[in-house]
């Protein structure tokens, strides 16, 4: 085990490379470039807010931080995944001509996808700075805690996607929808009060994508330090997921390669 | 000064048939279910049967044998790109792999950051790298096109520059899956001067080929595989001569 972490140490220079490359390389040809990354949750909050903001007829000013919040926090979830089933896959030319360990290429998406949610929480922050400034203090004092619990989070969690997609291919279509209803059953951007039985709101404090989220709106929302609750969640999930991620690679590490 | 070996030990590599038997989630399910027997397409592949051999400090080794008897897999086992099923070989020294040398490349990326990549891939570090850069584009011939996306290139400029990257730095163990050789006929002597002195330096060379001259010229011993298995292993004299002889007896190819 801590030869393995060695070796990721020891090919350190080429994943990290290879997270700058793809940032580099996502938009090129656009006009805006990596500001897409901050563009995108933007524009995305802002037909969120003014719709359902309407529809449920909550205060814009309210609604929108909240809304952000769960849009950077969800597309980094949402990006992780996703884009971990196919790290593998199309890093298999390097993985073919060198035997470094597979799991540099999920954490390459990570990295990606933790400054995708650095530049996207930019944007948040700008707003912050104009619509309530009050938060912003704690909640730049909390984000070193946030990102690294989110790495921690999605470190595994591209893992098993990369390396269950590499043998089931059908299994990001699948993860697609499987996302799509945890998106339904989170609170990215329901309120808690939208939820009206008993069992929805239990449904809600277990569900450990709130207090995931909670990291980023406890001190940017309410001025608070997330709760022990939320960092017992999420400490759970990050256990959990590391947990089954090096029970998996374990076992399947070595005959990955005959699937490509 | 490092010891280096190559050690196996009753080696035995499978490509199973698993990845192309059954792909999909919903194969495996049904599968599981019991609804439904999948088919079997394949059959796992014995590529590597049973092999132990020493390689030591200082032998140059040839690799021959019909195609499918292994030769590229036994390189690619010691590369550790390939698990075994069983067996185990154990590598001392730093292992320089020259095949498959055009594969991974960037092509939105200029030549020069290619050169960053393929380095940091081969472990070097940004360092180490930036002191070589610039023998390695004077190398590849590439002028002022290195700042150009290598989607641009020619495929001889490609190779080129494939070859200058991936020979700049030797190792004490060299895996040659076939002599290389690139580009017109002023490259073809500069990447064969090249490649004379990577196989100078290297402590072990490990050479998969079909041109029985270049075995000739440049190993002492010549292994002779046949599916999967060491069918003769011995000086390059006596081997080869054994191998010729075989392949004209017209043995049926498995």
């Amino acid at each position: 085990m801590r030869e393995y972490f060695k070796k990721i140490w020891a090919a350190r220079y080429f994943w990290l490379h290879l997270a700058r490359a793809e940032l580099k390389y996502k938009f090129r040809g656009s006009r805006l470039g990596l500001l897409w990354t901050m563009v995108n949750p933007l524009i995305l909050m802002l037909i969120i807010t003014l719709i359902f903001g309407n529809l449920f007829d909550i205060p814009m000013t309210d609604f929108a931080p909240y809304v952000f919040t769960g849009i950077v926090i969800w597309q980094f979830i949402q990006g992780t995944a996703i884009n971990g089933c196919s790290s593998l896959l199309v890093s298999q030319a390097y993985i073919k001509q060198f035997p470094h360990p597979m799991v540099i290429y999920p954490l390459k998406t990570t990295l990606v996808e933790l400054v995708s949610f650095l530049i996207a929480s930019l944007g948040l922050f700008l707003w912050m700075l104009f619509s309530n400034p009050a938060n912003l203090g704690l909640t730049l004092l909390t984000l070193p805690i946030t990102v690294i619990c989110l790495a921690l989070l999605g470190w595994p969690l591209a893992i098993l996607t990369s390396a269950i997609n590499l043998k089931y291919r059908d299994f990001a279509q699948i993860l697609v929808i499987v996302l799509q209803l945890v998106w339904y059953m989170s609170p990215v951007f329901f309120q808690a009060d939208m939820f009206k039985t008993p069992q929805l709101i239990k449904l809600l404090e277990y569900n450990p994508i709130t207090h995931i989220l909670n990291l980023l709106r406890a001190p940017l929302l309410y001025g608070a330090l997330p709760s022990l609750i939320d960092f017992a969640f999420v400490f759970g999930c990050i256990m959990l997921f590391s947990i089954l991620a090096i029970w998996h690679m374990r076992r399947v590490e070595r005959t990955l390669i005959y699937y490509f | 000064m490092t010891e280096c070996s190559i050690r196996l030990n009753k080696a035995t590599l499978l490509y199973p048939s698993q990845p192309y038997n059954a792909l999909t989630l919903k194969e495996e399910v049904f599968k599981r279910l019991r609804l439904k027997q999948p088919t079997r397409l394949v059959y796992d592949v014995q590529a590597l049967r049973n092999i132990s051999i020493f390689i030591a400090k200082g032998e140059r080794v040839g690799i021959i044998g019909r195609n499918g008897a292994g030769k590229t897999t036994l390189l690619k086992a010691i590369n550790g790109t390939y698990p075994l099923q069983s067996g185990r070989i154990i590598t001392q020294g730093k292992i320089r792999a020259l095949f498959d040398l055009s594969l991974g490349f960037e092509f939105e990326a200029t030549g020069r950051e290619n050169i960053t990549y393929r380095g940091l891939l081969l472990g070097e570090t940004p360092q180490s790298i930036r002191a070589k850069v610039d023998e390695i584009i004077e190398f590849a011939e590439l002028g002022d096109f290195i700042d150009f996306p290598i989607k641009t290139y020619s495929s001889g400029m490609l190779v080129r520059l494939a070859f200058a990257i991936s020979t700049n730095t030797g190792g004490e163990i060299l895996l040659l899956d076939e002599i290389l050789g690139a580009g017109d006929a002023a490259f073809q002597v500069k990447a064969q001067k090249r490649m004379q002195e990577l196989i100078d330096q290297a402590e072990i060379i490990l050479l998969v080929s079909h041109d029985m001259s270049a075995i000739q010229r440049i190993c002492s011993r010549v292994i002779y595989l046949e599916e999967g298995r060491v069918a003769a292993d011995g000086p390059a004299g006596e081997v080869i001569p054994y191998y010729l002889d075989s392949v004209k007896a017209g043995r049926p190819t498995p």
